[in-house]
């Protein structure tokens, strides 16, 4: 089944289940300093999600030992070094959009990007970039007038 | 009150604005045509492009991307067994069945003038109920605002279906994103951290854009898909205006349709999944032949398409008038309206008449235009869209939302803030957490934290105040309603079950 990971390690509910109370925890530290009503909604909100987390990590729990309550487990990745290679892939996107600019990062990052994840068609993927990131440049320099990261050679 | 609806049709009619809904229409379908992308995310990767548009222009492109879309998931439905979206689900029950016999071109026919007719309909009923009740929700205060925005979320949180418990904390996620930034009332700044560019709070776009545009695209990167398209090719078709004739015979199931579709778009929560599986149930118990569905019977297609498109405007309905999106899609449309300075509530029916029933004429032409041009030549077309190659697709839309958010104020931040939401809203969806009320927490967060506080101010900060009115009580009570009927049907549903066990 797609939607059901194996049995083995912690409950994904039990690990988001206790980020959120860390992260809420710390957030609902700062409230003290704020004013009365300025701090009304925030206390609301966060001391909610703390219950809420706290009644989802007791859920997967009970669940161990009930059949009348479920806290079904969901995959979380369909492939672990694919999604590393994708966040550090929009890392160094990113990053390299500030430092060198906006239209090299992007006219090298596409095709390299879609062939490192499996389209493998040089000629068709060198056109497709082309069409592209000739496309953003008319919209955003010719019809939009809008200012992207500069280009290193240009700066 | 019907005069302004008038008024605001010569500037639909401008090229412009016109040409914006025929883009919409055929970048909707080809978008809905992709599996896995919605026009939820199309919607929230166009919206920081529209910045410098012309407001009616920027709805115009979304009005039809949000019906061409609809449609577009039937492609892969019909085809390939693959919905499109996920209101498209119900179409590959027949629509899949008629391909294999060499019937697809017929299926996507049925299915395209159904959108269409679904659609008309439901843009007919945004025209005649929104203005009325915008000018019943006039007479709203500042406590019966702050219920209405309750009721909004809980009426997301509790008719989505799925884990209530996830529901809850998206919702309370929502609100506390609105409360970043500078309090408007006492001026202190909340969880800015430092940061100036947070002083104004978060900007709506990047958090659309982080958690519906980017989850889909590190999916096209992360799943490896090979989907069989050959039969896209194949799809044996005749004109459609010579195909309608024999169409007619659906009038029946048209109509049920597009009133459940109605029904159910109005109603916060609910979506066109839940209108295309219900009207296809419908028409299924009401057929003569209830056996041959399943099998290949265009009228199942007739059936699941004009609902899921009657669906579109009448999310509009709550959207427009209260400022509750029903769905997803109207939930990012609202924030396509704030972008540009439409407040959607009451007052916008009294401050841009033109604006709000231009849109609602654009509603009604991108479901006219479906036909122009989702028709049998088109179709064929469009089918070809399958064949894109998922990693391209995958990294040009991580570039496209890359681009929209930078343009927004012309800063990195916004968009180290939008992959930041991108990853929340990765794990958001790979947990079944729901997203929709992440949305609307964020849009009514602020408007409810306003009017409460200035119910207090006005009841001299004595709480019971907020439930002093009638229409308060009314909605208290319809808030109680939609909370505690899912509850009851949860502690009631395994005794009954035991019962007939026995």
């Amino acid at each position: 089944m797609k939607q059901t990971a194996s049995e083995h390690g912690p409950h994904p509910d039990l690990i988001a289940g206790i980020a959120i109370i860390v992260v809420a925890g710390f957030l609902l530290l700062r409230t003290p300093d704020m004013p009365t009503m300025s701090s009304i909604l925030p206390i609301t909100m966060l001391s909610a999600l703390i219950g809420f987390a706290a009644l989802m990590i007791l859920r997967v729990f009970v669940a161990n030992r009930s059949e009348r309550v479920k806290a079904p487990r969901h995959r979380t990745f369909d492939s672990w070094p694919r999604f590393l290679g994708i966040i550090t892939s929009i890392g160094i996107y990113v990053v390299s959009v500030s430092l060198i600019g906006f239209y090299t990062t992007t006219a090298v990052m596409v095709p390299v990007v879609a062939w490192c994840f499996g389209y493998r068609n040089i000629k068709r993927l060198l056109l497709a970039d082309l069409i592209f990131t000739g496309g953003l440049a008319v919209i955003f320099v010719l019809m939009m007038g809008q200012d992207l990261p500069t280009e290193f050679f240009i700066r | 009150m019907y005069g302004s609806l008038l008024d605001a049709l010569p500037a639909v009619l401008s090229l412009g604005n016109f040409a914006a809904v025929v883009i919409g229409v055929i970048a909707g379908i080809c978008i809905g045509a992709l599996p896995g992308l919605s026009a939820t995310m199309a919607i929230s990767v166009l919206i920081p492009f529209t910045f410098g548009m012309d407001p009616l222009v920027a709805l115009g492109m979304m009005a039809g991307i949000y019906n061409g879309a609809m449609y577009g998931g039937s492609i892969p439905a019909v085809l390939l067994r693959i919905p499109g979206t996920p209101a498209a689900v119900a179409t590959s029950f027949d629509g899949y069945p008629m391909a294999q016999q060499g019937k697809g071109g017929y299926a996507l026919q049925v299915s395209v003038v159904s959108s269409a007719i679904g659609g008309i309909a439901s843009a007919i009923v945004l025209m005649l109920l929104a203005p009325p009740l915008a000018k019943v929700t006039l007479l709203f205060g500042p406590s019966e605002v702050f219920w209405v925005a309750v009721f909004g979320l809980s009426a997301i949180v509790f008719l989505l279906g799925g884990d209530i418990l996830k529901g809850l904390m998206s919702a309370c996620f929502g609100v506390f994103v609105s409360l970043v930034g500078l309090d408007s009332i006492s001026g202190y700044d909340r969880y800015t951290f430092g940061h100036l560019e947070l002083l104004d709070g978060i900007n709506i776009v990047v958090l659309l854009v982080g958690l519906y545009a980017m989850p889909p695209a590190i999916a096209l990167l992360e799943e490896i898909v090979d989907l069989d398209t050959s039969m896209s090719g194949k799809l044996n078709t005749v004109s459609l205006w010579k195909a309608i004739p024999s169409m007619l015979k659906y009038w029946k199931t048209w109509l049920r349709s597009s009133i459940i579709g109605i029904f159910v778009g109005i109603l916060p929560g609910a979506g066109g999944s839940m209108a295309a599986f219900l009207s296809y149930n419908e028409a299924r118990r009401a057929s003569s032949n209830p056996d041959d569905w399943g099998k290949g019977e265009p009228e199942g297609v007739a059936a699941s398409e004009t609902s899921n498109n009657a669906d579109t405007a009448s999310a509009l309905i709550p959207a427009l008038t209260l400022g509750i999106p029903g769905t997803a899609v109207a939930a990012v449309m609202l924030g396509g309206l704030l972008i540009h300075g439409l407040q959607p509530g009451p007052m916008l029916f009294r401050d841009n008449p033109d604006i709000v029933f231009g849109f609602m004429w654009q509603f009604l032409f991108a479901a006219i235009l479906l036909i122009v041009l989702g028709g049998a030549l088109a179709t064929n077309s469009f089918a070809q869209v399958l064949r894109l190659p998922r990693p391209l697709l995958g990294a040009f839309i991580i570039a496209l939302v890359l681009v929209g958010v930078y343009s927004i104020n012309g800063r990195m931040f916004d968009v180290y803030l939008m992959l930041g939401f991108g990853l929340v809203g990765y794990f958001m969806d790979k947990l079944k957490f729901p997203l929709p009320p992440v949305v609307l927490g964020l849009i009514l967060g602020g408007f409810a934290e306003q009017n409460l506080r200035l119910a207090l101010r006005i009841g001299g900060g004595d709480w019971t105040a907020l439930a002093s009115s009638t229409t308060s009580k009314v909605i208290i009570a319809l808030i109680l309603l939609v909370v505690l009927t899912p509850l009851f049907k949860r502690i009631f549903r395994p005794k009954r079950s035991l019962t007939s066990a026995s």
